[in-house]
């Protein structure tokens, strides 16, 4: 009997929003998919770009970020620093074609345990269609001596 | 070596009706680095604090985590345990498995090991704890009240008799705010500007309260204990040390045809004016932007020549002042919605249909119409009101699903009063509930309707329209098997939904407190912590939280009160000590921070200073980023700019946040 | 040439600098850098388009803050270097002045950061065409494809560490990949721990690399790192304005923000 895949994910949320709204969820009893876990920050200006590449590494299949709405960050501005650091990252990630459909963005506030719930259902329910991430984790059983596109390395020496 | 110790609750039945909690605990005794490892029923009572307590103690446990209900409910409480029972309490550490867990998902499988990852992630975080200890900060010992109103006036008192000093800063020309519009009150029908003006007078003359009217904060920094606010004192142009409040200036003001804001647009003021005979401070203001002298490039100048003490003047500016304030409680208030909320109502369409303030300034004898009712079209008596109850609230189509809970009660209150100036009259209320839950409220409604004849209809209105000189409210009797009713009225007051003022958004964010989608200020806790807000130091009293009325509006705003006492009464506060360090060692290295000051740019507390490293000779070596303790706030935005990983956030540290990520995915069994 | 080396000797000879940091050529007829502290020695100095290296790196080196009164032999890219150096608080110590060559093919002298700021701003060089080509033809490719050549040219690095050596932007004292606790990098040769390294210092240098191109001319595996940086400096100038390398009073891109910054994937 084939087990249906099942993604891990990871969530990175900010403690004074997402995770307060992940709470609420708890208290009105909403139900979503149990293949979320939430690892608590103070502020999603302290998540560093590192620990999403950590957690793919070590098996996340999907990735959750969240914090509170611009304008409303505890701290003043720490997500507005952390917006700046997603565009740039993302688009680098883009750029090496990392597969940035399995990580989601989001802000979601304390009083938003319903929203939390349906991004944790619509990320489950997309990064279980993309399947497990066994790209990154076969990264190092890489050939040598591939071609090379175009030669656009000998060509940029 | 790590000796870390597991609990987990079964919280009653809360986890263990979908959690297998003894098998967390079992699986968890297994994990490298933990010692002992139990679950119980009540973790939180006394008996599973003194299970923790003796556990730590006779395990010989330098760690422990608590697998149970949310850190933001009972890290506080766990932390306390810890510290008893010998060991630092930031050796402590909550594994959220009921709001996060047992809570969101069925009894299965998955929920289980789903507790178990959680577990095995808080105790990889514990192994990199350190020990932290309390920061002591000095606290200004006086308060800001922000608003005017009822709530501000109570806090304000409140604080101030208790021997310390409160700045209360009031938007409009006078305190008093909504209640001093206001003509009787429920469920009493006192007098409300009689009960009211007492209290605005010992407001300004209490020696522990200094008054700003006509002001508003500009902005806010720092932190509780030791915020830095700026006030803008707008331009009164009026100059109050010389002005003796005869009124000579507004008897004289040509501007007669400004809608006076305080009648609620149903009469007029002039360009300078007292928004209210009883007004305090009782001292006119120039509304500039409706003065002839500054539209018209300097024409008129009446009120000028007349002052007997030349206290007029039209040269004075904005003025910022700077105060340093320990706390600040937001008494901001509400407003009603006065848009055609329902164009099928008419309103704003007929000036006979009005709202509740504009009624209470009709029943007020201090009003346009002298506290006779009277139709605002032609000034005659009308012989048939009619009062729509939920006039917009508790309707999810439209936007505003909540309740607005003082209308019945206003609507009943309305209803007596016309019925007890016009014994003649007919009063006709469409309801669709009756909320009168208060102490006397129920039995205030009943003499409503019992004593003074006022016919409650349980029936939606779904049209009011203009036939002959009448308003015609179209509506339906539901408990009379839904019969179509139809009244010819004079007059029609409609109960609008209670709202948010409209600056109400930016003076959240002014104050870095949260807000719901409708704009009313977020409490820290829906039941535990009404009064407080996520931002520590500023608390919530009155409407601006959610809707309510003057007794709970009293009671919230001595509630804010005491716990601005609470913060006053000792010499200094200890702070959590979760702040961020750069790292120091000894020379040569000195530190690993190479001065590019890339944290001292994005900390919002300006938290980080510049350290002149130097040699013994006194030769500069380098320029390096330094903490400030008391200022850090903990965000650690500063630590993810870091490139070095110079600048670490001590209970929140890489090492930590890295650990935590690794123990959460390489399970060690499944 | 001739005048290059009249002038170093000048401002070797008069004190305005204790050292003289250019290009000499080696025994293969390739231009290498050199340290200068006499004028008798300015007769090797050369300077023309085989001199590549971004000869700013070296203002870090403990024996060159210590003759503190520094000559710069530099093309726009190394001046370039210099002034995002400035901007990031780094070369306080040091009294700079810089030779360099104009596009007409004359001297230039400069003798102070503001003079350095003026002619940077005067010169400021676009992207370089060879790259620019390489980075049209990546962003066309799907991304699968884009993968797949970042795997294979990611493979192919031996964590020799070349790039951050010859980097003016890579100052750290202790880089995070010398950091063991926690250990964020895999210091060992595989694909998965040299992605970890290269996004890093993609992400460390976004915003600041000025495009010399030096890391990728010279490493040894031939793999074009230096194209990383650029796609992210022309991201991050298209999204949020602003050059690097380009005034005194910097502006990087993510120590700052805007409350109207506009994103289109965050929900």
């Amino acid at each position: 009997m084939a087990e249906t895949f099942e993604p891990k994910i990871v969530a990175f949320v900010c403690n004074w929003c997402t995770y307060a709204g992940a709470d609420l969820a708890g208290t009105s009893r909403t139900k979503y998919a149990t293949n979320v876990r939430i690892i608590r920050f103070p502020c999603t200006g302290r998540i560093d770009f590192m620990l999403l590449i950590k957690a793919f590494q070590n098996g996340a299949d999907g990735i959750i970020v969240s914090g509170c709405h611009p304008n409303d960050c505890h701290y003043t501005s720490g997500n507005f620093h952390a917006r700046r650091r997603w565009m740039v990252f993302k688009s680098l990630l883009d750029f090496m074609g990392f597969p940035t459909d399995r990580i989601t963005f989001s802000w979601v506030s304390a009083a938003e345990g319903k929203k939390w719930a349906e991004l944790v259902n619509e990320t489950t329910d997309s990064v279980r269609a993309l399947g497990p991430f066994t790209e990154y984790k076969n990264l190092d059983f890489t050939q040598f001596n591939q071609i090379d596109h175009e030669g656009i390395a000998e060509k940029s020496r | 070596m790590a000796r870390i110790g597991v609990f987990i609750c079964h919280c009653g039945e809360n986890i263990s009706a979908t959690v297998d909690v003894e098998k967390v605990a079992r699986l968890a005794g297994k994990l490298s680095g933990v010692a002992y490892s139990v679950d119980y029923k009540y973790m939180c009572s006394d008996p599973g604090q003194t299970l923790i307590v003796d556990a730590i103690k006779e395990h010989k446990l330098t760690g422990i985590v608590v697998g149970a209900c949310s850190p933001r409910m009972h890290e506080g409480t766990f932390r306390k345990a810890a510290e008893k029972a010998g060991i630092n309490p930031y050796f402590c550490e909550m594994a959220n498995i009921r709001e996060h867990c047992s809570w969101v998902h069925p009894k299965s499988d998955e929920t289980t090991r789903k507790a178990l990852d959680i577990v095995r992630t808080m105790v990889e975080k514990v192994k990199n704890d350190t020990a932290l200890f309390p920061i002591k900060v000095p606290v200004t010992k006086t308060a800001l009240v922000i608003g005017g109103g009822i709530a501000g006036i109570q806090a304000a008192l409140d604080i101030a008799n208790a021997g310390h000093q409160v700045i209360m800063v009031e938007k409009t020309p006078s305190i008093g705010g909504h209640m001093s519009q206001l003509s009787e009150t429920f469920p009493t029908l006192d007098c409300s500007q009689c009960i009211l003006t007492p209290r605005m007078v010992e407001v300004a003359q209490h020696p522990n309260i200094t008054l700003h009217t006509f002001a508003e904060v500009e902005n806010v920094s720092g932190f509780i204990g030791n915020f830095d606010v700026n006030i803008r004192l707008k331009a009164k142009s009026v100059d109050f040390s010389k002005c003796t409040g005869c009124g000579s200036c507004w008897q004289k003001c040509p501007a007669k045809k400004i809608p006076d804001e305080f009648n609620a647009g149903m009469s007029f003021r002039t360009a300078i004016y007292t928004p209210f005979p009883q007004a305090v401070p009782n001292k006119p203001v120039i509304d500039r932007a409706n003065c002839t002298w500054f539209t018209k490039g300097g024409k008129c100048g009446i009120c000028a020549k007349i002052c007997p003490t030349g206290a007029i003047d039209y040269t004075v500016q904005d003025e910022i002042i700077n105060v340093k304030v320990g706390a600040i409680v937001t008494a901001t208030g509400f407003d009603i919605k006065h848009s055609d909320f329902f164009p099928e109502y008419g309103y704003g369409k007929h000036p006979d249909i009005i709202d509740g303030l504009q009624f209470e300034r009709l029943a007020s004898a201090s009003g346009p119409t002298g506290g006779e009712i009277r139709r605002p079209s032609d000034g005659k008596v009308p012989e048939t009101v009619v009062f729509l109850a939920c006039a917009g609230s508790r309707d999810k189509a439209k936007g505003i699903e909540y309740c607005s809970k003082i209308c019945c009660m206003y609507t009943a209150k309305h209803a007596m009063l016309y019925k007890h100036k016009n014994h003649h009259g007919k009063a006709h209320v469409f309801y669709m509930d009756i909320r009168s839950a208060g102490k006397s409220y129920d039995e205030f409604v009943r003499r409503a309707i019992e004593e003074d004849d006022v016919n409650y209809i349980r029936g939606r209105v779904s049209r009011i329209y203009e036939k002959n000189g009448k308003l015609m409210v179209v509506g339906v009797d539901t408990l009379l098997n839904a019969k179509p009713v139809t009244i010819e009225a004079d007059m029609v007051v409609l109960a609008t939904a209670v709202i948010a003022n409209e600056d109400a958004e930016s003076v959240a964010q002014k104050l870095h407190i949260s807000y719901d989608k409708h704009k009313f200020f977020a409490e820290a806790h829906p039941k535990l912590k009404p009064v407080e807000t996520n931002t520590a130091g500023i608390t919530l009293a009155g409407a601006c939280q959610s809707a309510k009325d003057i007794p709970e509006t009293v009671a919230q705003a001595s509630a804010a009160a005491a716990k601005t006492i609470i913060l006053f009464s000792g010499s200094e506060m200890t702070r959590e000590p979760v702040v961020a360090t750069v790292n120091r060692s000894a020379a040569p290295v000195f530190t690993t921070c190479t001065g590019c000051f890339l944290c001292q740019e994005v900390c919002p507390y300006q938290a980080i200073e510049r350290e002149e490293i130097r040699d013994r000779a006194g030769n500069l070596l380098m320029n390096a980023a330094k903490v400030n303790a008391g200022l850090c706030q903990g965000c650690g935005t500063c630590v993810a700019m870091c490139r070095n990983k110079s600048i670490d956030l001590q209970g929140f540290s890489n090492q930590q946040m890295l650990s935590e990520v690794m123990g959460l995915l390489n399970a060690p069994f499944e | 040439m001739k005048e290059l080396q009249k002038k170093a000797a000048e401002l070797l000879e008069n004190g305005t600098i204790n050292l003289l940091i250019g290009f000499c050529q080696d025994v293969s007829k390739r231009p290498v850098p050199c340290f200068i502290e006499t004028a008798a020695e300015t007769n090797t100095l050369v300077f023309n388009r085989d001199c590549k290296n971004n000869l700013s790196v070296y203002l870090h080196k403990k024996e060159v803050k210590d003759a503190v009164k520094i000559g710069l032999v530099a093309n726009v890219a190394t001046l370039r270097s210099v002034l995002q150096l400035l901007s990031e608080n780094q070369l306080g110590s040091l009294t700079l002045t810089y030779l360099t060559v104009n596009s007409a093919g004359e001297l230039v002298v400069l003798g102070s950061a503001e003079e350095l700021e003026a002619y940077v701003q005067a010169n400021f060089p676009t992207c370089r065409p060879e790259d620019q080509e390489m980075l049209d033809k990546l962003n066309v490719l799907s991304r699968e494809e884009r993968w797949a050549f970042w795997k294979d040219q990611l493979s192919e690095c031996v964590k020799c560490y070349a790039c951050r050596a010859v980097c003016p932007m890579c100052y750290c004292t202790v880089c995070t990949t010398e950091c063991n606790q926690p250990q964020w990098i895999k210091t060992s040769a595989e694909t998965s721990g040299n992605f970890e390294y290269h996004t890093m210092r993609a992400m460390h240098l976004a915003g600041r690399c000025i495009n010399c191109g030096e890391c990728g001319r010279i490493c040894p595996a031939g793999i074009p790192v230096h194209l990383l940086t650029a796609q992210m400096n022309q991201e991050i100038e298209k999204e949020f304005g602003g050059k690097t390398g380009f005034s005194l009073k910097g502006g990087y891109a993510l120590n700052s923000f805007k409350p109207e910054d506009k994103e289109n994937f965050i929900k």
